[in-house]
């Protein structure tokens, strides 16, 4: 019991680091409003709350990592579309560094325990 | 005969049921007391009742009155206060840690009403010191066991996460008087202080403090 709830955690901790990063990159392919964010979140089966996305895009707004222009929208109340600031291209790409070698070295050790295992 | 009510959510107007109306009310006040703190606490709470203007948007038919179902449904989508928090945990939500601690009744440690445990974890205190006061109190001649009845009556119950959450001030005040020491090392060009605290709570936004610095003390001053 109090085991699940440890694995649970640690993989609940891996889907948080990683929420803001892919919200960083789901902005920079073009400004996107939040509900379109959700849209690919769920896509990808990234996000399941809803209203976690909120603060994160707050947070990162506060942080000048993002910004946003008002748009009218036809089918309700006026949205928020989001870009990266110059401030936020260098921190993904620095996120992005980050995340290619954590990827390999994990890669790496993934593959070696395949091996170890098919023997 | 049911009672609804215009209301105007993200600046689009809505016609809601009555309890329709509660349930989204309750929901966002609930949000309140989740982000009570965080500077951009208002700014998240539009945010997302602009989010359910837009769903109520496309579900609605024109003039609808909408039930307390469709709110239900589009809640339970944005996620309960406490799944959020699960998500964001802590270190997200540093702000409200910093709020006051208040008091509720502590249903889950409690011996009657859950008065003297609710009372323990507003002061930081045991709340076996708390019960004995009150039993020397009434052994005495007092009113202790009025007092008690009373605020057994008056004070509400601790019964969803945040709310128990609110109602522990002791791990809030372990990070404060961490920050006070700090502050005053600060001045005295010591040691920060780096104390190891078994409770993520106050713990992770210990660390936190590095980043915007200046905000930090604008929140500070609030506090003071």
């Amino acid at each position: 019991m109090k085991r699940d709830k440890y694995n649970e955690n640690i993989q609940s901790q891996m889907r948080k680091g990683t929420l803001e990063f892919v919200i960083l990159l789901i902005i920079s392919r073009q400004p996107i409003y939040a509900g379109d964010m959700i849209k690919a979140l769920k896509k990808y089966e990234l996000i399941v709350v809803e209203g976690t996305l909120y603060p994160l895009l707050n947070r990162l707004k506060s942080s000048e990592l993002v910004d946003y222009k008002w748009k009218e929208s036809t089918s309700g109340p006026p949205r928020k579309y989001y870009t990266l600031t110059a401030k936020g291209k260098r921190f993904l790409e620095s996120l992005l560094i980050s995340w290619n070698t954590l990827n390999q070295s994990i890669t790496a050790l993934i593959k070696s325990y395949e091996k170890n295992n098919s023997r | 005969m049911k009672k609804t009510i215009h209301v105007e959510i993200a600046d689009v107007d809505f016609i809601l049921n009555g309890d329709a109306y509660d349930l989204l009310k309750d929901y966002l006040d609930e949000l309140e007391i989740l982000f009570a703190g965080l500077d951009e606490r208002d700014e998240i709470i539009a945010d997302i009742e602009s989010r359910v203007a837009e769903k109520l948007c496309s579900h609605q038919k024109k003039n609808n009155v909408i039930s307390h179902d469709q709110i239900h449904q589009i809640l339970s989508d944005m996620g309960r206060p406490e799944d959020i928090y699960e998500v964001l945990g802590e270190f997200d939500l540093e702000g409200s840690a910093n709020a006051k601690p208040k008091l509720y009744r502590d249903s889950e440690n409690a011996i009657l009403g859950g008065v003297c445990s609710g009372i323990g974890a507003y002061f930081g205190t045991d709340p076996v010191i708390v019960r004995l006061f009150f039993i020397a109190f009434t052994a005495l001649g007092g009113a202790g066991l009025l007092i008690y009845i009373i605020l057994w009556v008056i004070v509400p119950k601790a019964d969803t996460a945040i709310k128990k959450r609110q109602m522990y001030g002791t791990k809030n005040v372990l990070h404060r008087i961490d920050r006070g020491l700090n502050q005053l090392a600060d001045k005295l060009q010591l040691k920060k202080v780096s104390r190891k605290i078994e409770s993520s709570v106050a713990k992770k936004p210990f660390k936190r403090k590095k980043s915007p610095t200046t905000k930090k003390k604008a929140s500070t001053k609030k506090e003071g």
